[in-house]
């Protein structure tokens, strides 16, 4: 009996363990890649504000209420481009920081253009602006969360998370197996380069494995969350959309005391840190603004207070800390994910174990390589392999980086869709050849 | 003499389940002691003092891998996570 109960839980171990070798084997590569574009997502709020800071000068100078002044700038430019299709207008966290204006342009061509203009929030005037789109935040952000693929590139993100997910609970399930003899955080000395490889990914792997576990969850529900939620019947929280009670046109053309707006926000809302402001375009006449409560770990700007734009009084009132825990725990996974609660110090300590999953993928696929190699001895040098394919990953990073900014999105958004896709199709092929092949060896050698 | 040191000294319950698991609150806390510290959010300074004081015991319970020690350390931080939740 105990005889069987032993084979069944050893059966249960390998299943486990080909999970573990399998999945992480066919997503290292994506894993790595995720591991470090996030690792660098993290600090996009910081990156940005320097690239502003140094590279388009935009920087605030002090208010003289105390309260960043940006009527002015505003209206001039809705008055040179009054053909706009949306405006935002995002406060900075610092006050020597410079406000600044998402807007949405409609040209003549029917390709609309995004660009941020700078303000200062001192002298109210507009210091520079850039497209937004070839910005490298954007860069940054969309990398992370598409792989700079336009199509299915968020969903394959997700399938990442999942295989991260997998990967973490199947080693978590055979780490006893592989510590019989050894203990954490021991390193065995004089040994091969697969052994030492192979204490470094346990190593490494156990001790940041909680860590993994939420990164890989959170992402996987944010990159197949359009999917799982059309699947699911899960309706967006808070899907409130003002009435239409005027003419678009009227509603584009209403003024709006931006100071009085900040007011109004301070008085019914006090605890918001407002940091977008969104005018109504649609003929709603409202004034959106979105924020954050300090020190609460959610989705940023998901505070809403809605006001209208000929009164200031409040029309609606988004509160997540009085929201069902439904509606908390939506909004709870992306500011998880991405680690921006608790300081710089904790998005350095986020970076820093997100680059583990990195690591265990690089050293997963050593091991792998040593362990062909003695199964099946040959001239290939494994590190030459590792070393080939971590360059390719990182080439392709900076040459889409590189005609993002230099040449624009929608080039490098094709390009990459083009490599990824062609990729996915040859790594699916090769699988589906390799389980054939062997397959029919097998019914060969039965026969 | 060496191998009966070495034999005495490794414990399966100890590095198969309690290591992993201090390991893994240890991850929690680390995100847990740190957003406290830069929001302010711990209500008391007791709960502040606490709240440390599992990360110190967590990080030295794994340094001297004491069972009791490890036991301890992950019951109280458990513990110091359900007292929101209970008061």
């Amino acid at each position: 009996m105990s005889n069987r109960v032993g084979k069944a839980e050893n059966n249960g171990k390998k299943l486990f363990w080909r999970l573990h070798h399998w999945v992480g084997l066919y997503t290292g590569i994506l894993i790595g890649t995720l591991s470090l574009t996030g690792a660098i997502a993290v600090f996009i709020p910081e990156i940005d504000a320097l690239i502003l800071k140094y590279h388009y000068d935009a920087v605030s100078s002090a208010s003289p209420t105390g309260t960043p002044i940006f009527g002015k700038s505003i209206d001039s430019l809705i008055h040179s481009h009054p053909d706009y299709r949306s405006l935002a207008i995002i406060l900075p966290d610092n006050p020597v920081q410079a406000v600044r204006v998402d807007l949405i342009l409609q040209p003549r061509d029917d390709d609309f253009m995004r660009a941020d203009f700078f303000i200062d929030a001192g002298m109210d005037r507009i210091l520079g602006h850039r497209d937004h789109q070839n910005s490298l935040a954007n860069y940054l952000r969309q990398m992370h969360v598409r792989l700079y693929e336009g199509y299915w590139g968020r969903q394959l993100v997700g399938i990442g998370g999942i295989a991260l997910a997998v990967v973490a609970i199947t080693g978590l399930l055979i780490y006893g197996n592989f510590m019989k003899k050894q203990a954490w955080p021991n390193l065995r000395k004089k040994v091969g380069m697969r052994i030492v490889m192979a204490d470094w990914h346990k190593l490494l792997g156990i001790s940041a494995l909680a860590f993994n576990l939420v990164i890989a969850l959170t992402g996987a529900w944010l990159g197949l969350q359009p999917w799982l939620m059309r699947w699911l019947d899960i309706s967006t929280p808070n899907p409130y959309k003002a009435a239409t009670v005027m003419e678009p046109e009227t509603d584009k053309a209403l003024a709006v005391d931006w100071g009085a707006v900040l007011q109004a926000t301070k008085r019914e809302f006090p605890e918001l840190q407002p940091r977008y402001l969104v005018p109504s375009t649609n003929g709603s006449g409202t004034v959106t603004v979105r924020g954050n409560v300090p020190g609460l770990i959610y989705e940023r700007d998901i505070n809403v207070l809605v006001l209208s734009k000929t009164d200031y009084r409040p029309v609606f009132k988004y509160d997540i800390r009085k929201q069902p825990f439904g509606h908390k725990f939506y909004f709870v996974q992306e500011a998880l994910h991405f680690g921006d609660f608790g300081g710089l110090l904790l998005k350095a300590l986020y970076a820093l174990l997100g680059l583990t999953s990195g690591f265990l993928s690089i050293s997963g696929f050593v091991i792998f390589l040593f362990r062909r190699k003695k199964k099946h001895p040959s001239k290939a040098n494994p590190w030459k392999a590792t070393v080939i394919y971590s360059l390719l990953v990182i080439l392709f990073l900076v040459v889409i980086a590189l005609i993002s900014l230099f040449v624009g999105y929608a080039q490098a958004s094709v390009i990459a869709g083009a490599i990824i896709n062609a990729l996915l199709v040859c790594l699916i092929g090769y699988a589906l050849v390799r389980y054939i092949v062997r397959k029919c060896r097998k019914g060969h050698q039965f026969a | 003499m060496k191998k009966t040191k070495a034999k005495t000294r490794y414990h399966t319950i100890t590095e198969h389940y309690l290591v992993p698991t201090a390991l893994f609150l240890l991850n929690i806390c680390v995100v847990h002691v740190l957003y406290v510290y830069s929001t302010g959010k711990w209500g008391s300074v007791w709960y502040l003092v606490a709240l440390t004081g599992a990360l110190a015991a967590l990080g030295s319970a794994l340094v001297v891998k004491g069972r009791y020690y490890l036991w301890c350390s992950i019951v109280y931080y458990l513990l110091l996570l359900a007292f929101p939740m209970l008061v």
